[in-house]
Formats: structure tokens, sequence, C-alpha cells
């Protein structure tokens, strides 16, 4: 069980508030979903309990994020980095729910193709009309929370785009139950080779992403034009040579190497740098720790 | 650093290329026979054999590609390399020896529990003979050229070989030894098992040195320190302020704060820091780069 933080930070609270409400959300969605597509017969809506669980998983990895970043927590004497850590879980997450998928989608492809169909049990459209119902009510609840910082932003979206599609998913189970009603049995199998292809899309996208992680991606080309534009709007003179970055817990760590004529004195280098912090500090948004380094040329 | 460094760097480096080529046709060429001898002589293990020959061949067809992708130059989007590619295809590869020796394991263990043990004709013995060879003479090979160029993705290769090899004499012992009755014809599910546990416990060592890479492991408080005294050596009552390391591969990018007077100007600084750093990695190992910003 995760430790419930202290509470002397009420941004923190809020945050693992909303995590914990999305975390409780994904988990009863799985649930009913799995154990009513049992009951009713319809695969579709235990396709969209699979994409339940992913969020589930989505959740807690966020809400590990929150007590992390704000309790400063280490990892181990030797201290491995926990953003890779957020990565490698997501990867191996992703890449599991990516072939259960891929094995559900194979068993219903082989029903379609071997086997008698029968049609879903109106329960299904019921308990999906609930979900659905909560999922609009959790949306509008975590449009009336606390404003985020432009780097939650991206974290956030993520999990509320996840949120969305499963309010689809739900709306789209009601919509096969009353069409399998006219005789049409096979469409709850269509539905559920879709679903399984959308989450199967997901997991590839998560686990692309985990992917770059790990692989020390720079951040994002919008944040590095803006870094670069900064660092020649303190000196259009200087060339910009080399620029390490690394995230560290949130914050972009930078190492950046300029060019400058070999004859720059230190007090002039100096300036220059001052100039360099000003304008980031002024022109990025997120959060930054930056080292300039110069050579010559 | 491997003490069987390379003294022919270029030399090496071919000679894995043309080791991964002939490795990924051995593996194909012991699947065919591995599986239709399989079918012919009746032998599960033999079978199953030829099923672990299969994710040989995709693991070093994914090593070959890591290996190429490793090589390329650091960029604005990859600014510390695509070093880490080997490691992270190696982590996969360990990780699905691990779920073969566990397959081999209780497979071997449920057969046995259910007395489902089924003598293999003696037709399976020459595959089985030559698969250890083959994989023996392909686990030799990479291991060799891993060590010599301290390729994480040759010796994840090498060791694939190497659980193959031990699968392939125990599928041999099996065949060799159900010759001499029902009762021996369980002895090769016993070696089968003992098989699957060493592949197990092997393979685990490596995941867990490539996951510390992966993860960014720092190295030991000492390294740091030890950075420090050098660079206080190097330049007498300075010591650095900020030094920050990360993972670059197998090694590490090093960033280090130096001191830049008043009265210096550019050209001196460069000096200063390009004999810092060539002073630290005499003394130093495991640096890749390093870098040096102003205090």
């Amino acid at each position: 069980m995760i430790k419930r933080s202290i509470r002397n930070n009420p941004e923190q609270e809020q945050k693992e508030k909303a995590a914990y409400m999305l975390l409780y959300f994904f988990i009863a969605s799985f649930l009913c979903k799995v154990a009513f597509g049992a009951i009713s017969g319809s695969k579709a809506l235990m396709v969209s309990g699979v994409f339940a669980l992913f969020g589930f998983f989505v959740s807690v990895i966020t809400l590990l994020r929150i007590h992390v970043s704000y309790n400063k927590t280490s990892l181990g004497k030797n201290k491995i980095s926990y953003e890779k850590l957020e990565f490698f879980i997501v990867a191996g997450i992703s890449l599991i729910i990516a072939v259960s998928t891929g094995i559900i989608l194979f068993s219903v492809l082989h029903v379609i193709f071997f086997h008698t169909l029968y049609p879903p049990g109106f329960s299904a459209a019921w308990i999906s009309a609930l979900i659905a119902a909560a999922s609009i009510w959790l949306i509008s609840a975590m449009k009336d929370g606390s404003e985020e910082s432009s780097d939650e932003a991206a974290d956030s979206h993520s999990i509320m785009h996840m949120v969305n599609k499963d309010f689809i998913l739900s709306i789209t189970v009601i919509v096969t139950v009353v069409v399998t009603r006219f005789g049409f049995f096979v469409f709850d199998y269509i539905v559920a080779i879709l679903e399984a292809v959308l989450i199967i899309a997901y997991s590839v996208y998560f686990l692309y992403n985990s992917f770059k992680g790990l692989m020390d991606v720079s951040c994002d080309k919008k944040t590095l034009e803006q870094i670069k534009k900064s660092v020649k709007k303190a000196d259009p003179g200087i060339r910009i040579k080399n620029i390490r970055i690394k995230t560290d817990e949130n914050k972009l760590d930078m190492v950046i190497i300029v060019g400058m004529s070999k004859s720059t004195s230190g007090s002039e280098v100096k300036k220059v740098i001052e100039k360099i912090r000003g304008s980031l500090r002024a022109n990025l948004k997120i959060e930054h720790e930056v080292h300039v380094g110069v050579v010559a040329g | 650093m491997s003490k069987n460094k390379c003294l022919d760097f270029d030399f090496c480096e071919s000679c894995s290329k043309k080791i991964l080529l002939w490795t990924i046709a051995g593996n194909v060429f012991l699947t065919v026979i591995k599986l239709s001898g399989g079918i012919v002589s009746g032998s599960s293990g033999l079978m199953a054999d030829g099923m672990q020959s299969v994710s040989c061949v995709v693991a070093s067809i994914l090593i070959m590609y890591s290996m190429v992708i490793a090589k390329k130059q650091k960029n604005e989007r990859y600014p510390f390399g695509y070093g880490k590619i080997e490691f992270i295809v190696a982590l996969v590869v360990f990780s699905v020896l691990m779920g073969l020796g566990l397959y081999i394991f209780l497979s071997n263990l449920i057969m046995i529990m259910k007395r489902t043990v089924v003598p293999p004709s003696i037709i399976g013995l020459p595959v089985a003979v030559i698969s250890s060879f083959l994989t023996y003479m392909m686990y030799k090979y990479n291991a060799c050229a891993g060590s010599k160029l301290d390729s994480a993705g040759l010796v994840a290769n090498g060791l694939q070989a190497r659980a193959d090899m031990f699968s392939s004499v125990a599928v041999t012992i099996g065949i060799i030894m159900s010759q001499l009755g029902p009762v021996c014809a369980a002895f090769d599910r016993v070696a089968a098992m003992l098989v699957g546990i060493l592949i197990v416990y092997d393979s685990y060592q490596h995941w867990v040195v490539n996951l510390n890479i992966i993860l960014d492991k720092g190295p030991e408080h000492s390294y740091e320190e030890k950075v420090k005294n050098i660079i206080s050596e190097i330049i007498p009552g300075f010591r650095p302020a900020v030094i920050k390391i990360k993972r670059m591969g197998k090694k590490f990018w090093l960033g280090i704060s130096l001191k830049m007077t008043e009265n210096e100007n550019v050209e001196n600084f460069n000096l200063k820091a390009d004999d810092t750093a060539k002073k630290l990695q005499e003394q130093c190992l495991w640096i890749n780069e390093i870098d040096f910003f102003l205090e």
C-alpha cells in the first residue's frame, strides 16, 4: 500500500487525492467490466476491462511519481534514477498488456471462425452505462480541480485522455448490446477486436515512449528550440556547441557548451553566462538547472 | 574493463559481424534439423530445443541491429549517444532466457509428476549431438568477441548459445539413457530440469547487471571522491564543487565544474580543461566523455 503523505503540503495532498480518485475509478471499472463481461458473455465488455486495467497501472505510477517528487525519496545507496525505473515499469506493463491483449484478440478471432456466436446479456449495457456515468462525473470533478504547472499538465492530460477513452468504450459496449438485439451477434466480437487493436496501439505508444526515455532521449523538440533561442537571445555572437539535457525528477538538468573567441576574458565569459541563465529563467517555464561551459571557436 | 581487451579493434569488430551472421545461419539450420528430428523421433525434448533455436535466431537478429544503432553518433535528440540500446536488447534476451529456463524446468517437472515420460527414438541422437557441437562453437566465438569488444549484446548472444548447448546436451543424454530402459528415460527429464535452473540462475545475474546500467545506477560514492582528489592533484588548491556523473553505455559521462579566473581567457581555460581530461582518463576507468563547465 502506498504510504499516505504527511499532511503539510496542500498541493501534494490535492494531487494525491486526484490520483487516488483515478486509481479507484480504473480498478472499479476493470473489476466490473471483467465480471459482468463473464456473466453476460460480452467480449466487447471484457476487452474494454483490459483498457481499464491499463489505466489503473498508469494511475499507480502517477501516484508513485507524486509521492517520490514531493518526498524526494532516494533509491538505495548507489542511487538509481527513479525516472528510468518508471520507464522500465511502464515498458514492462505495456508489453504484458500488449501480449495478453494479442492473445485475447486471437482467441476472439478463433471463436468467430470456429464456434457458435451468442449475443451478450443486457447486464453488459447496464454496467457500461453506470461506468460511463462515473467517467462523466470524474472528468467534471477533475476539471474543477487545481491549476497545474505546465510540466505536470502533460501527465494529467494523458490520464484524462484514458478516462475519456474508457467512457467512449463504455458507450461502444452499450451500442453493441443494442445492435446484437437485432440479430447481428458478430458485432460484439468485431467491437472486441477493434478494442483489442486500440489497446495494443496504446501499449505500443507507451512502450515506445518508455524506450525513448530509457535511451536517454533529450527533452522534446519544442523545449530544445526554446533553450537554443534563449541562449542566442542572451548573446547572438556565441555558438552553441553542445547541449546535454537529462530530466531529473521533473527538472531539466542542462550542460550547455558554447563557443566564443579564444581571447575572451574570464570576466566577459562570466557576464555572458549570467545573461544565458537570466534568459533561460525568463523564457523557460520548466524548472531547470543549467551549467555553462565554454570552448574556443 | 575486460582484461581480454582487443588489441586490433577493427579486426575484432569485423570478426564480430561475421560471427553474428554465422550464428544466425547456424541457428536457422539447427531449428530446421531439431524440429524435423523431433517430429521423426518423437522426442519432445528435441522439439522444445528447436523452439529455443527460433528464439536464438530472433535474439541474434535483434542484437545485430542493436550493435548497428549503438554506433550512431550522438545528436541533439540523444546527447548521450545510442549506446544503451545494446543493454536494452541484452536485457530482453536475458528475460526471454529466464522464461525459457523456467519453462524447461516446469515442463519436465510436470512430465515426471504425471509419469508421462515417453522414451524418444535413437533417430534423434545425431541431431542432438550436432546441435551440442554447433551451439558450443557459437557460444565460444560470441563470448570471445563479446569480451574483446566489451559488448553486452554479444555476451548475451553467447550465453543464449550456451543455454541452447546445455539443453542439447541434456537431450543427448536423455536419448542415450532412454535406450537403457524405460526407468532411465526419466534421467533426461531430471537433467533438463537442472539445465533449466542453471539457465535461470546464469541469466538472472547478467539481467541484473544490464538492468542497473539501464537504470543509470551511479558508481560507488568513492568514485566521485577519487575524481575530486585527482583534480585537486592536477590543479593544486582546487576542488570541484559540482561533479555530474551519467551512464553513457557501459562507461560514464562526467560533467565537472572548473574555475575560470578573471585573468584567464577561453584558450587558457580550454588548455587547463584538456590537460585535466587527459590525466583523468589515464587514472580513472570507465570514462567515456567529459564536459567542463564554469563554477
